[in-house]
């Protein structure tokens, strides 16, 4: 459940599963005192969580919280973290710690193993944008000590630094400190649900880097922060979401990633009932195995419930409305195995958000083609309107015009001057009786505008 | 048998079998001359004894003995050169009939020129033996009878002697008890039972006489292996007797002794301790196992035989040039691609579906071919199950192979295809293939329930020969046709028999796989309240209203708090689901350029170019190339207006 937690990673994972209002009340009970027997051994209460660890474990005793024994917390109540880091991360005051962390002097052997922690704590408080910078600071040296001459020489020496004292496992463990940090890439884009970022990033790690998957069935979990299960997970739900469901068929024979494969047997089982269109099947496992894994873990929750669950279903909806010009909701639960309400609702949001050409009636969803064509058409009657209302407004100031020069006759003997004035203007402008014609034909033409 | 049968025979021999046939064909003919021989043995018998005596008072001397021994043992060597059985036997029985002085200290000189002897006397007819087909039932008499002698003689030495004395037992195992190449469980119809039943009772009776052997704990590793031969040759002799006479050896017993031969030897590896000979008569079994019930139980021991037996045999040139053995192989090999397709193994999910069926295709077609290197491809032999099995799976992957692949090979044109041609069982397979040419979905499947005996075994390669045919009908006879029919009338075309009826959801999922596969010839639209199909390109329509490029202006700016919202109209989220992709397939092998493909898809939001519309485009109209330039047009027009 905890996946071995034993710092304050083992606080943060009970109080996400009690603050998601996972399990019975009997576990949640026991999880709430395993998170304060924790605290009390580290001797360190200011957690977010400790109300709420109090109120699960029914127990009663802040007073003997205060009263502890003095002297240094056992080191593996730490996690890996020093004593005052492991605190600041209990007490959620990330950056603190991330500050202290950045600001320590560290030896250059040591250097990777020190980004990793800076690296996870960014996870945990949701620094994205850190880890960003990390991600470009990292590639720029990667990328330097290839084409770099001077990075290089240093990049050497270091190895050698460390080879001189006979320690290859230092050397080693930085490698795989080096690779750990590059998979955490993939988790911090896993949170910020950008899947297709996510599944991309770890193709390309395991291309670049032949170690890692090696890295990750072996030296994953030993670090205490996100299991390999909950991480290939990621990987698994990353990969069934971004890749478009024609092309399933093209990933799973793809030669370069066999290994993989391997490791994940859940993944090729969901992507083999897909390609065969069993759907219900699959939903499943995607309800039913995934989404255990999914709500049980700190790192894969928020994105399952926020977005990865429903993307999932939105896909296979958008694959029916693909192929059908009619069909039913009770069909599509009852073939997908989802309740018709939810389906209901998900499928209307996707046809309205997405803009699709299908309209709901009752139980059943048609194509109705409104393209971009019709929008155009509106367009144009738009503008129909408009010009005709200014015709309108011409023609009406025209036959108030001739009103008035009907109902006021002028003489014309006295007159024949202004007349030929008139004339002469409306040989330059326009004929009174033209006008009158001009707006009789386009009245004649009013119908190419209406709707 | 008649004259061409043999001429057949000599000829397929000769290529490969050279010493052995040669031997077969020297014994054939004279088979007068050894009744004779073995009247004469056993006169030559009681003189032994008389001859004996002489010899004992003719020795005084100790060191004298040796010189003796020796010379006895060249003089039966000599004899056993020049086929004088008889005579050599005597020689070899002198001395083993030599006085033992106890306190003697060139006993144990003497014990290994008598184990020496006796091993000559056992092994004396083991070459003529195994090629007699008939009358060897008083040459095994005796043989069993100087086993015996040997056996006592063992007991009573309890293999105190020279340290060789394992190599030359196991030596004479094999002599007397050969691997069985030639023949195979998995395939009896055809052998000579009567004949096999004796050599296997042989066999047994033989090795029974050093059941003792097995009793002994020792550390002693040589003597581990000779109970190990022991072992294996009593197995093997009782799993054949078994099967010759009662059929059925799939009891708990039997195939627990048979796991038990291959795996249980302790802390050493498998790879070191195992032989071919066992890793073949368990992959015999297993493949039997197969034919029998279309399952195999314990799969992974299975494999890991294949493997080992695949390994040795590539490493040897003596291995690799039986055609016996690769017969063994190749049919595991394919058992095997066809026991994980109903298995539903993980693993083999990787492996593309042409791919495998391209590998059974060849695993079939290289037991064709040794077969016929065996001379196993006379017409008797073509009605036996198992060359049934091959030919049909042959014709079956071809065929599956044809459909979906551009290389168009009739399979009969195959030269091992040819021999058989006439036979009942290629009859049929020509009508099977005529039919799935034609598309003719009833006449295929009568013609395909004319052997009953292979849909178990043959389950699935017989349902995707269903389906595929049912898929080419629909696209290349239906669709063609008609541009709206309902789902039944459809069903009603692709139905195979009375018996199994097409449900909709299996057409359902035919019409769906095509379009996710991208093998749908014409494009269609479902209505699933009126159960019909429509067919035609008309039906290309697009299911957003707007472009993705209008889409992404529109949408871009998040303007409102509520975030559930939001994210559904998400350019991400967009692209998850799919709804701008145009399906294509990504054809590369390499992760990064599929995920740079992808990518590009992702990232390109306008639309392509006109003189670039080629089938791609499916769901976008040609007529919706310029609409987003006609609706800036009127917008335009209209601000200005206003």
């Amino acid at each position: 459940m905890f996946y071995g937690a034993k710092g304050p990673l083992l606080i943060e994972r009970i109080g996400h599963l009690l603050s998601t209002n996972y399990g019975g009340r009997e576990e949640r009970k026991q999880w709430a005192i395993q998170g304060i027997n924790y605290l009390q051994g580290i001797q360190y209460t200011n957690s977010p969580y400790i109300e709420l660890l109090i109120k699960e474990s029914g127990l009663r005793l802040p007073n003997q919280l205060n009263s502890q024994l003095v002297g240094k917390p056992h080191f593996s109540l730490l996690g890996g973290f020093d004593e005052s880091t492991a605190r600041d991360l209990i007490s959620h005051n990330f950056h603190n710690a991330i500050f202290q962390m950045e600001s320590k002097e560290i030896p250059l052997s040591k250097q990777y193993q020190h980004l990793e922690k800076i690296t996870q704590m960014s996870l945990l408080c949701r620094n994205f944008k850190g880890i960003e910078e990390i991600e470009y600071n990292l590639k720029s040296f990667i990328n330097g000590h290839e084409n770099n001459d001077t990075l290089k020489f240093a990049h050497n020496e270091k190895i050698t630094i460390v080879k001189d004292r006979n320690n290859h496992d230092i050397a080693q463990e930085d490698l795989f400190s080096l690779i750990r940090i590059q998979l955490m890439f993939c988790v911090s884009y896993f949170l910020q649900e950008r899947y297709f970022d996510c599944c991309t990033k770890f193709f390309l790690i395991i291309n670049s880097e032949p170690l890692t998957l090696k890295v990750l069935s072996e030296y994953v979990d030993s670090m205490e922060f996100i299991s390999k299960e909950e991480f290939l997970m990621m990987i698994n739900i990353s990969v069934l979401i971004s890749i478009p469901l024609d092309n399933y068929d093209d990933f799973i024979y793809l030669n370069d990633i066999k290994q993989f494969f391997q490791m994940t047997p859940v993944l090729i089982k969901c992507l083999e009932l897909l390609i065969n269109t069993n759907f219900n099947q699959f939903f499943q496992i995607w309800h039913g195995e995934i989404n255990r894994v999914c709500m049980e873990s700190l790192f894969l929750e928020s994105s399952w419930s926020s977005s990865a669950a429903t993307i999932m279903r939105c896909k296979i909806y958008f694959f029916y409305l693909r192929i059908s010009k009619k069909l039913q909701f009770s069909y599509l639960s009852s073939t997908l195995g989802i309740d018709v309400e939810d389906i209901k609702e998900e499928l209307t949001n996707l046809i309205v958000s997405g803009q699709l050409n299908f309209e709901i009636d009752d139980d059943v969803i048609h194509f109705e083609d409104s393209s971009i064509l019709q929008s155009i058409i509106n367009e144009i009657g738009k503008n129909g309107t408009i010009i005709n209302k200014a015709i309108d407004e011409l023609k009406n100031e025209n036959m108030d015009l001739k009103d008035i020069i009907q109902s006021n006759p002028v003489p014309y003997n006295c007159t024949n001057d202004t007349i030929n004035v008139i004339n002469n203007e409306s040989s330059e402008d326009m004929d009174i009786d033209e006008v009158i014609d001009t707006s009789d034909v386009s009245n004649t033409e009013d119908g190419l505008f209406e709707n | 048998m008649s004259d061409e049968d043999d001429n057949y025979d000599d000829f397929m021999l000769s290529d490969d079998q050279g010493m052995e046939s040669i031997e077969m064909e020297e014994e054939s003919d004279d088979e007068d001359e050894k009744m004779i021989r073995l009247d004469e043995q056993q006169d030559q018998n009681q003189e032994g004894g008389q001859y004996e005596q002489q010899m004992q008072d003719a020795v005084g001397k100790v060191d004298k003995e040796q010189d003796i021994c020796k010379v006895l043992f060249e003089k039966g060597l000599n004899f056993k050169e020049d086929e004088q059985y008889k005579e050599a036997r005597d020689s070899f029985l002198k001395i083993y009939y030599r006085e033992e002085f106890l306190r003697d200290e060139s006993i144990d000189a003497l014990l290994v020129w008598k184990f020496k002897s006796l091993n000559e006397i056992i092994r004396l007819r083991a070459p003529r033996f195994h090629f007699q087909s008939n009358g060897t039932q008083d040459l095994a008499l005796q043989v069993l009878e100087d086993t015996a002698t040997m056996s006592v003689f063992l007991q009573r030495i309890d293999f105190q002697i020279d340290e060789k004395i394992f190599e030359s037992l196991s030596d004479t195992f094999e002599a007397l008890a050969p691997k069985w190449e030639r023949v195979f469980l998995f395939d009896v119809e055809k052998v000579d039972k009567q004949n096999m039943i004796c050599k296997m009772e042989f066999q047994k009776n033989l090795m029974d006489q050093f059941q003792w052997i097995l009793k002994k704990s020792d550390k002693n590793d040589k003597l581990k292996k000779l109970q190990r031969i022991i072992r294996k040759k009593l197995l093997i002799a009782v799993i054949w007797h078994r099967r010759l006479t009662m059929g059925d050896i799939f009891i708990p017993q039997v195939s627990f002794q048979i796991q038990d031969l291959v795996c249980g030897m302790g802390p050493a590896s498998f790879e070191e301790v195992n032989d071919l000979e066992s890793v073949s008569i368990l992959l015999q079994y297993y493949i039997l196992e197969f034919m029998e019930t279309a399952r195999i139980k314990n799969r992974n021991l299975f494999k890991k035989c294949i493997d080992y037996f695949d390994l040795t045999t590539s490493k040897s040139l003596t291995f690799s040039q039986q055609s016996g053995s690769m017969v063994i192989l190749y049919t595991s090999k394919a058992v095997w691609i066809l026991d994980s397709d109903s298995e539903n193994d993980v693993s083999f999910a990787l492996m593309k579906y042409y791919d495998r069926k391209e590998e059974l295709k060849n695993m079939f077609l290289q037991i064709l071919k040794h077969l016929e290197e065996m001379g196993k491809f006379r017409e008797r032999d073509i009605d036996s199950l198992f060359h049934k099995f091959v030919l049909s799976g042959f014709i079956f992957t071809s065929m599956i192979l044809e459909a979906i692949s551009a290389d168009k090979i009739n399979p009969f044109d195959f030269e091992q295809v040819k021999i058989a041609l006439g036979s009942p069982i290629v009859n049929v397979l020509q009508n099977i293939y005529k039919c799935f040419t034609e598309l003719e979905l009833r006449q295929l499947n009568a013609n395909i329930s004319r052997i009953p005996e292979l849909s178990i075994i043959l389950n699935k390669n017989i349902q995707d020969i269903y389906y595929l045919a049912q898929t080419l009908k629909l696209w290349r006879r239906i669709a063609q046709l008609y541009s709206c029919i309902s789902i039944n009338d459809i069903i009603d075309m692709l139905q195979v028999n009375e018996k199994n009826e097409m449900t909709r959801d299996d057409l359902l999922t035919i019409l769906m796989r095509s379009i996710m596969k991208d093998r749908s010839v014409v494009y269609f639209k479902l209505d699933l309240t009126s159960d019909l199909v429509y067919f035609g390109n008309e039906n290309k329509v697009m299911l957003p209203r707007c472009s993705k490029e209008e889409f992404r202006l529109t949408s871009t700016p998040k303007e409102d708090g509520s975030t559930a919202n939001a994210k559904l109209i998400d350019f991400e989220y967009v692209n998850d689901v799919g709804i701008y992709n145009n399906p294509t397939r990504i054809k590369t092998e390499s992760s990064k350029e599929f995920f740079n493909t992808l990518r590009k898809s992702r990232e390109t939001v306008r639309l392509p170019k006109v003189n670039n519309q080629s089938n791609e485009e499916v769901f976008l109209p040609s007529y919706m190339k310029f609409a987003t330039k006609y609706l800036e047009l009127i917008k335009l027009a209209s601000t200005n207006l206003s």
